[in-house]
């Protein structure tokens, strides 16, 4: 990481001396909200239809919100930083957890139902104009962005709460507690995260001040505990592990591909 | 008494007039527009448009189309034309034109105000009339027409051309016959091109006869006005065909050998019979033949040639053979120009202008046969027939250095004579600089009054004095060898020539050799290559800092072009978009603090002459310097002067010419984007860029200093964009920049 600030740095000296920064009409520090919307495919089971496993395919979409900030460096680069908010959903989640048998007969206690993930990221960003390839000059026109993302995911209960169906779905066939809330389950989703999302757009300017901002972006979210566990779960063992696991996984769901649209202001 | 004092006071008002119009030739300067700029040039092509399709009566909708496709396209030509810098009004020339127009419309006071006549400033021997009534007559025409009467036949057949609204019907026709319509139905390619000239020729001898219809109303002489056909006829050649004197240029011991004349030019092979299938317009013979037999039955006694003063005439031509010079030059058409100011200088010996003409002409060839370069459209010696086939031999003849040496020597000649002129002085520097750096020439190379002296004692001495060598290739001259030719040829002599033992070149500025201000030219100039060659490799650098805080911006330019569709090129949104580049470019400059002025010809109002003339030089100016950009030629533009005059007039040395051109396409990669649909997420954003036609704008800027001539500033840069407020803005605000702040240190 060091080594990157570094060599971030060096780039930054470099492309700012000489080259005379024209920005958008002189004006180079803008401020942006947007959105970034990816269409989720996945699986879901009917409420009422819920014992019998019926699987149904829906498409969703997730939206994460922006707010960022940037300065146009030169004609070809712009700097900035941004804090964002996600909330998305691992629909009909299944998770297991031991418990004390002195409270209850069970030895085992379950959730199952939706939970919620909602992750705050911070980031700072590199957006590079061809001026040469394509003739954009900064901070309008064509450009291709590198961001380093770093956040912090949390679960919650989603909508769907599973305690309606206490001894009366497959899962409990053994006599395990469903457990209402997801937090009873004492998993800990307070991961640190990182990834990298690389974007390609095109920002227009109305008027002097305004700006609208559309690009596609592809991420990847790092630490995501490994491939093997995508493909195998141990069912003996508890899920803590697989939990997080497959809320990262999740969020990596949310990063891979955006359609992101933003409003800008440039302040001077 | 009073009448007395009325003709007297009438007299000092004519007198007053006519000494205004009067031009010093000694000091001739391009011909400039007077008084009030007409609606012509000051009304917007699209309101001209507009207002002429509201007067379509066509009840077809195909016809309705294409007439409105022609008043849109010839709307904007015509006005493009208008705003070139060549076309001019309220000048003596128009004004003569008028007086003729009135002469011969004097009983048709509806289509006399209906046209309006302007001077094309073209070496070209033409008339044009635009369908709304515009009459362009070049002053290459009235260079060489032989007398008033031939003006009014001409300008009959021009009106001709209005009257009977011939422009607009031949583009209708040429749609039908391209649709295959009617009776052109299934005609092949070459038949329907035919079938177009067919048409064009039958308008044209239309309008021959009913302009002779219309000058015989007119008490023009006919028999006088014939000879317009030869004017036609022999219009590839310059105004007369006098011999060049081959010693024009020899004095004070300065020869040219004449190894570089030829003893014979082309002979002269315009034929007026010539197969005209392939030609708008009948051969010369046909219409010759029509317009004899026509003219039997013109008949009256008081019928003449002139019905204006014949003196007028006189004058009138001679401003456009002098004009003529000025276009020559401007055209990069150096030997033309040297050729045309001999012609003239036979009769005004002496004068200045046509010394300096000549000075400019010599300059342009020795600079570009020394760069080995030549400019766009030269003819090749053995192309050119009559008499100014001479001027070009010698120039294709002619080493670089003796051309220089002899461009060094005529540039010396005219700065003595005209020592204020600050472009022949220029001229000279840079002659000077280019015969010590490129060709190597030093100033000790040359003889000084004292060592020629010396020579031609020696020379003497030898008793071996030589004939001057004539000798000429038989097969580039034509000339036809005796025996006695071959055998002197066969046995080549082993005595020294009289050019070797005297380097003629040598003796070429003995008269000057003693003058300081010429010898420091060797030596200054010499050591100015190295600053040259620094500034002009500053030149390939991306990024300019001018550091300037005022600029003239020149008439900007937008372009937009829609390839998708069938007639591509959008002149009103063009014309629209170039309305509102003016407040993008004031705007962009008020947030660098730089000021500008503006000129440009859709903001050009009636009382604005003076701006419509400055536009004229600046436009002059820049197309010049644009030919010899092309060409690679690094050279004085020849309407430099007029340009340096500018600067003090608008407070600063630097003018900008400034551009956008905006392309739309259609999406060339379509099976790909199919393909990649397969990756459904992206099909919307896919389709919806398959769907959009590629964009590209290309934004570019002249800067050049009128002081220096030089062009400071060439920026380009094409954007995949559209050309909307941002890309523009941005891209302008980028321009102005570079233009405003200086490099860092």
């Amino acid at each position: 990481m060091k080594q990157f600030f570094i060599y971030s740095l060096m780039i930054l000296s470099c492309i700012s001396v000489q080259a005379q920064t024209p920005g958008y009409q002189g004006h180079k520090f803008g401020v942006y909200v947007s959105t970034a919307l990816s269409p989720a495919l996945y699986k879901d089971y009917l409420e009422e239809d819920i014992g019998n496993n019926s699987e149904i395919g829906k498409v969703g979409i997730n939206a994460r919100f922006d707010l960022s900030a940037d300065y146009t460096l030169s004609k070809i680069v712009v700097f900035g930083g941004s804090v964002k908010h996600l909330s998305t959903k691992m629909p009909y989640s299944y998770y297991t957890t031991p418990i004390n048998s002195d409270v209850s007969p069970y030895d085992v206690a379950s959730f199952l139902g939706d939970i919620k993930l909602n992750a705050n990221f911070g980031s700072f960003y590199f957006k590079f104009f061809p001026f040469k390839k394509k003739g954009a000059i900064a901070p309008v026109g064509h450009y291709s962005k590198l961001e380093m993302v770093f956040g912090k995911v949390v679960g919650t209960n989603g909508g769907f709460v599973a305690n309606t169906y206490i001894g009366s779905n497959s899962h409990n066939n053994t006599g395990t507690l469903i457990l209402p809330e997801f937090e009873a389950l004492n998993y800990q989703v307070d991961e640190t995260v990182f990834a990298f999302i690389y974007s390609f757009g095109n920002t227009w300017a109305f008027t002097d001040k305004l700006l609208f901002d559309f690009s596609t972006q592809f991420g990847y979210v790092f630490k995501t505990g490994g491939i093997e566990n995508i493909f195998y779960r141990d069912n003996t063992g508890y899920d803590d592990f697989y939990f997080k696991d497959d809320a990262l996984q999740r969020l990596n769901g949310t990063m891979l591909l955006n359609f992101n649209f933003g409003f800008g202001y440039l302040l001077f | 008494m009073s009448r007395t004092f009325i003709l007297l006071f009438a007299g000092i008002i004519y007198f007053n007039i006519v000494s205004s119009q009067t031009i010093d030739f000694q000091k001739f300067e391009s011909l400039k527009s007077a008084g009030k700029v007409p609606e012509d040039f000051t009304k917007l092509s699209s309101e001209k448009y507009r207002a002429d399709k509201e007067n379509i009566s066509s009840n077809s909708s195909t016809e309705r189309k294409d007439q409105e496709t022609f008043l849109l396209e010839s709307n904007f030509l015509m006005d493009d034309i208008l705003h070139s810098g060549q076309v001019i009004f309220g000048d003596p020339v128009t004004n003569y034109l008028n007086e003729i127009k009135d002469i011969i419309l004097a009983n048709d006071p509806k289509t006399a105000n209906e046209i309006r006549i302007y001077t094309l400033m073209s070496n070209e021997v033409n008339a044009f009339t635009s369908d709304n009534g515009i009459v362009l007559v070049t002053t290459g025409l009235l260079a060489q027409v032989e007398n008033e009467a031939q003006i009014a036949f001409i300008l009959c057949h021009e009106f001709n051309h209005y009257i009977k609204k011939h422009a607009i019907n031949n583009y209708v026709e040429n749609k039908r016959i391209q649709r295959g319509t009617g009776i052109y139905e299934s005609l092949g390619a070459d038949e329907a091109d035919l079938a177009k000239f067919r048409y064009s020729k039958e308008l044209e001898s239309e309008a021959d006869e009913l302009g002779l219809v219309l000058f015989s109303k007119t008490n023009y002489s006919a028999e006088e006005a014939q000879g317009v056909f030869d004017v036609l006829l022999y219009s590839y050649l310059p105004f007369d065909e006098e011999p060049f004197d081959t010693t024009f240029f020899n004095n004070n011991g300065y020869n040219i050998p004449q190894k570089y004349f030829t003893d014979t030019v082309n002979t002269i092979t315009a034929q007026e019979d010539y197969d005209d299938a392939e030609s708008t317009h009948p051969n010369i013979k046909k219409r010759r033949t029509a317009m004899l037999a026509a003219t039997k039955k013109i008949t009256g006694n008081n019928r003449k040639a002139y019905l204006l003063d014949e003196n007028k005439f006189i004058y009138i031509q001679k401003l456009c053979r002098y004009q003529g010079c000025e276009i020559f030059l401007n055209d990069l058409e150096y030997e033309d120009a040297l050729y045309q100011a001999y012609l003239l200088q036979l009769t005004d010996t002496g004068n200045i202008y046509l010394n300096n003409t000549i000075a400019k002409a010599l300059y342009g060839l020795s600079v570009y046969h020394t760069a080995d370069a030549v400019p766009d459209g030269h003819r090749y010696y053995k192309k050119v027939e009559g008499q100014s086939q001479q001027v070009y031999y010698l120039a294709y003849k002619m080493p670089d250095d003796e051309l220089n040496i002899l461009a060094m020597r005529n540039a010396w000649e005219a700065h003595l004579a005209d020592p204020e002129n600050k472009l022949i002085s220029n001229i000279t520097k840079q002659l000077a600089k280019e015969l010590v750096n490129e060709n190597g020439e030093k100033f000790s190379d040359f003889y000084t009054e004292k060592r020629m002296l010396a020579l031609e004692v020696k020379n003497k001495l030898t008793e071996k004095e030589t004939v001057d060598t004539l000798t000429v290739e038989p097969e580039e001259t034509g000339k036809i060898k005796t025996k006695y030719d071959k055998i002197k040829k066969e046995t080549p002599t082993t005595e020294p020539k009289k050019d070797e033992l005297i380097e003629y070149w040598k003796s070429a500025f003995i008269p000057y050799m003693n003058d300081t201000a010429f010898t420091n030219l060797f030596v200054v100039e010499g050591e100015k290559v190295e600053q040259t060659k620094k500034r002009s490799s500053k030149g390939a650098q991306k990024e300019y800092h001018l550091g300037l805080d005022k600029i003239v911006v020149v008439n900007p330019i937008y372009a937009s072009i829609d390839e998708r569709n069938k007639n591509p090129v959008e002149y009103e949104a063009a014309e629209s978009s170039k309305l509102d580049l003016k407040n993008k470019i004031y705007n962009s400059a008020e947030k660098l603090d730089l000021d500008i002025k503006y000129i440009d010809d859709n903001f050009i109002e009636a009382k604005d002459v003076d701006a419509f003339n400055d536009l004229a030089v600046l436009n002059r100016w820049i197309g010049e310097e644009l030919d010899h950009k092309d060409s690679g030629v690094e050279i004085i533009n020849s309407s430099s002067e007029e340009f340096y005059q500018l600067a003090s007039k608008y407070g600063t040395d630097n003018f900008a010419w400034m551009g956008i051109i905006a392309f739309r396409e259609k999406e060339r990669n379509i099976g790909g984007k199919i393909f990649l649909c397969l990756f459904y997420p992206a099909a919307p954003f896919l389709i919806y860029d398959m769907l959009k036609p590629n964009f590209s704008t290309f934004f570019f800027t002249l800067v050049a200093n009128s002081n220096t001539g030089e062009i400071e500033m060439q920026y380009f840069n094409g954007t995949r964009l559209n050309d909307n407020n941002s890309n523009q803005n941005s891209n302008i605000y980028y321009i102005l920049q570079q233009i405003k702040t200086e490099e860092k240190k």
